[in-house]
């Protein structure tokens, strides 16, 4: 049997819901099934709404939700929409007590809908008219027992909240006590109050009727977040420097990679100028460096990738995109750096961008950024987002070492020398004299305005990048799906699993082209077959590369900073078949 | 080794006159004496006339950005600790667009040293008011007084803990030589404020200007003492004000062995 499920743990930040929401993936993992759950949270230390979507049979977001584990009232109101018929909701039994305008942390976005919709009623009674199975848990009761028997007061033992609704709520969607119990003691390492808490709270829903989830495959089980498979993979891939300004949803990353550093230098900068400038720095004394940072931050990078771009220095710039223009909204995703990465700094930067769909793409192509730029002496600009950023999946060990490169020193070496494909010979500085510029140059590093040198440096970097045009010509795009399909449907980075979802369900025959280099864009005339929809999660920016090779008959945009869900790009096929240029996608809480 | 060694077939391209000279001059004898292999000095410059000056000494040298110098240059020494890494750039360079970096180099102790070729104008974009050029002041090419307050660069370097705050007057090869070597070989990060003569644009602090002002401090000052040195402003102290040996930035980070395996174990359920 095909276990498939959607549902979501919330509750407010700071109270439990990142270990609840890690305790659901990893019991489905242990199980032995697909799992991916994607975290929402706000740019707030405590308080605010904060939820788990978690899938399972699957690695793409889908709705409506099968269930609804709920820390608290706001996480009933602002979810409780997206429940099937039929669906789970475990809560408190006092947050059904609550009016929406008794929350104050809730948006009043929010409560104003809400209210719109349903007057100032207890959302016990504007439950009512649902058809779900409601669990309300009697939790004071629980936390007073609970207090009686470990014998420790209430104040210690309220923080299990998040485990007795989660193990419920796991119980009651078919998991077994014991991969639930096996799921709290990998979480915590001194689990036992939090095992104590599970039983209790299992005791109440123990009659429940339910499916009980059948064991998945077995073997070997990784889960992670993207920003962990990142820092793992640039770890093998032997990065010896990285700089960087702390900055959402970057962070994670780089103090990831400082705690398990080993060797590698690792410098926290003044500003983003400077972690690319550090980076630059060790990359021309030889290191494998790399930096990470977000939309602000790359915006302040840009006048490094130029001088990059001119002094011919490998180096790789992991961008999680999030939500933008400027600040937008930080804890939230998107897609909106794609033309700002490909286009960035002043005047012909030549450079790679290399944008992964899924945690295990993002393994590969660090690996593949590492080898482009130091092959190209270049910088390589490696595209993902929040979403990926932030959601925990199962992987496969897939960490590969990358071997260092050996420079030889020679004689009357040459920093810049002409040459047939336009890559020069890379020593460190250390190793030989020369003058690594900024500048117009000659072949050893000198300042030249000599118009004949000038287009000679112009054309040696043109022939580089052909040439790196042609090496990943191969690899720029990935193509799913019917070759002579009713609809192609191109799209770049976190939006795959749900594509990949949507195509296969679809009734109509659509296949789907995976944009992997942006830069160099590859020609994609050749795969066009039937109509053209275009899917991002910005305002039209791969249509606006596209549009060079073929006519996008229509676009579909995700602009509310949430992740695409399988069932709105199904509807956004349906719609582009039908004709309509521009289409929506709304889905999300 | 000897002088001859560092030169270049580069044309200087500096005005007649011009106080890079001096300094160019002093660097290279300093770096001579100290025997420095070409390949192992690494100059790093940002924009502006002095930049250019790491086309005037051979070695390995990095021309960088606009205020960028210092960045750069800290990834250099971070990279490859054996290197002896130096910049030089332009008192608008270190001190305006590349301010933030000037504070952050001395929280680190970075073994790098910052000469700041301080002239107080932007000359190469033809003479616009310097971060250290005092308010009230029109110089030749300017259209009103400056209306913005000059900044004090061994002030800012002493409350940004740099270990080494020296000043030196580019026309004084000899005497600047000498605290150019003793930069050199300290161990961290350092500054030598350069005065320096732009003979173009900036027609009040000439020659003659500086030469009036300028003195030598006595040696074996007290911290108090010094830090009024570094705040006179009718007469102007050179020498070196401030030094002291502390952990550089390298020795405060802890290496230790990592085994990959062991990272991934951490996920595994």
């Amino acid at each position: 049997m095909k276990v498939d499920l959607s549902f979501v743990i919330g509750g407010f930040q700071g109270g439990g819901i990142e270990s609840a929401g890690q305790i659901a993936v990893k019991a489905f993992a242990i199980k032995g099934h697909r799992v991916f759950g994607s975290r929402e949270y706000h740019s707030n230390i405590i308080g605010a709404h904060s939820y788990y979507h978690i899938r399972v049979g699957g690695k793409a977001l889908r709705m409506p939700l099968d269930a609804l584990i709920a820390l608290d009232a706001e996480s009933i109101f602002t979810h409780f929409k997206n429940l099937r018929n039929g669906a789970i909701l475990v809560c408190d039994q006092k947050s059904l007590e609550k009016k929406a305008s008794e929350i104050p942390s809730m948006s009043r976005a929010l409560r104003e809908r809400i209210e719109r919709r349903y007057g100032s009623q207890k959302l016990g009674k504007i439950l009512e008219n649902l058809e779900i199975r409601l669990i309300a848990l009697p939790m004071a009761e629980l936390l007073r027992k609970l207090s009686e028997e470990v014998k420790k007061p209430m104040s210690s033992v309220s923080r299990t909240l998040n485990v007795m609704a989660t193990s419920a709520g796991l119980y009651a969607l078919g998991l077994d006590v014991l991969t639930i119990g096996r799921a709290i003691e990998r979480h915590f390492p001194n689990p036992e109050l939090n095992l104590i808490a599970m039983e209790m709270a299992i005791e109440e829903v123990r009659d429940l009727e339910r499916n009980e989830i059948p064991d998945g495959k077995k073997g070997e089980k990784i889960v992670l977040t993207g920003n962990e498979a990142v820092a793992i993979a640039k770890l093998y891939s032997g990065i010896e420097f990285l700089s960087f300004y702390p900055i959402t949803p970057a962070t994670d990353e780089a103090l990831f990679i400082e705690e398990n550093r080993g060797r590698t230098i690792i410098v926290q900068a003044e500003d983003e100028i400077s972690a690319l400038g550090m980076a630059l720095g060790a990359s021309i004394a030889g290191l494998r460096a790399t930096v990470t940072t977000s939309g602000p931050g790359f915006s302040l990078m840009n006048e490094m990738i130029s001088f990059a771009v001119q002094a011919e220095i490998p180096v790789v710039i992991t961008l999680w995109m999030r939500a933008s223009p400027s600040t937008g909204i930080a804890t939230r995703t998107g897609q909106q750096d794609l033309l700002h990465a490909i286009f960035s700094g002043h005047g012909d930067t030549f450079k790679i961008v290399i944008a992964s769909g899924d945690h295990e793409e993002a393994v590969e192509d660090v690996q593949l950024s590492f080898k482009l730029a130091e092959d190209f002496q270049m910088p390589v600009i490696h595209l993902l987002d929040k979403f990926i950023a932030s959601s925990l999946t199962t992987v496969e060990n897939k960490f590969q070492l990358l071997p260092k490169r050996k420079f030889e020193a020679y004689e009357g070496y040459l920093r810049y020398k002409l040459t047939e494909e336009g890559i020069s010979p890379f020593v460190p500085v250390g190793m030989a004299t020369m003058i690594v510029s900024s500048l117009e140059h000659d072949e050893y590093g000198f300042a030249s305005e000599d118009p004949v040198n000038r287009e000679e440096m112009m054309l040696k970097r043109i022939r580089k990048f052909k040439k790196l045009a042609e090496k990943v010509s191969g690899n720029s795009y990935s193509v799913y799906g019917d070759k002579n399909a009713e609809l192609t449907i191109f799209s770049f980075g976190s939006t795959k699993s749900a594509i990949l979802e949507a195509i296969e369900e679809s009734e109509f025959s659509a296949k789907f082209v995976q944009l992997r280099i942006l830069s160099p864009f590859p020609d994609i005339s050749e795969e066009i077959s039937g109509k053209v929809l275009c899917i991002e999660s910005n305002a039209g920016q791969l249509s606006f590369l596209l549009e060079r090779y073929c006519n996008v008959d229509s676009i579909a945009m995700k602009l509310n900073s949430r992740p695409v869900y399988v069932d709105e790009v199904i509807r956004a096929i349906e719609e582009a078949m039908n004709g309509k240029k521009e289409v929506i996608l709304s889905e999300g809480a | 080794m000897k002088g001859p060694e560092y030169r270049t077939e580069a044309w200087v391209q500096w005005c007649p006159g011009c106080g890079n000279y001096g300094i160019l001059t002093a660097l290279r004898e300093a770096i001579s004496e100290l025997e420095i292999e070409p390949k192992k000095l690494v100059i790093v410059s940002g924009i502006g006339c002095s930049s250019r000056i790491v086309y005037y000494i051979r070695g390995s040298n990095v021309h960088t950005i606009h205020g960028r110098a210092i960045p750069v240059a800290s990834g250099i020494k971070l990279a490859n600790p054996e290197l002896t890494v130096i910049v030089a750039a332009g008192d608008g360079d270190i001190l305006g667009i590349g301010a933030g970096h000037f504070v952050a180099l001395g929280r680190r102790n970075i073994d790098v040293k910052v000469l700041i070729h301080d002239n107080a104008v932007y000359g190469l974009t033809k003479g616009q008011a310097g971060p250290t050029l005092p308010s009230g002041i029109k110089l030749r090419a300017m259209k009103y007084a400056n209306p913005q307050e000059a900044l004090n660069p061994l002030l800012l370097a002493f409350a940004c803990n740099y270990t080494f705050i020296a000043r030196g007057y580019a026309y004084h090869v000899k005497k600047l030589k000498e605290i150019l070597l003793e930069a050199l070989k300290h161990r961290g990060s350092a500054v030598v404020d350069i005065l320096q003569p732009c003979v173009t644009y900036n027609d009040l602090m000439t020659k003659e200007w500086f030469e009036s002002k300028i003195y030598y401090l006595e040696p074996n000052l007290d911290k108090e003492a010094v830090l009024h040195k570094m705040m006179e402003k009718e007469r102007i102290p050179l020498g070196i004000f401030f030094k002291e040996e502390k952990e550089t930035f390298d020795k405060r980070m802890r290496e230790f062995e990592v085994d990959l395996e062991s990272v991934i174990q951490k996920f595994k359920l």
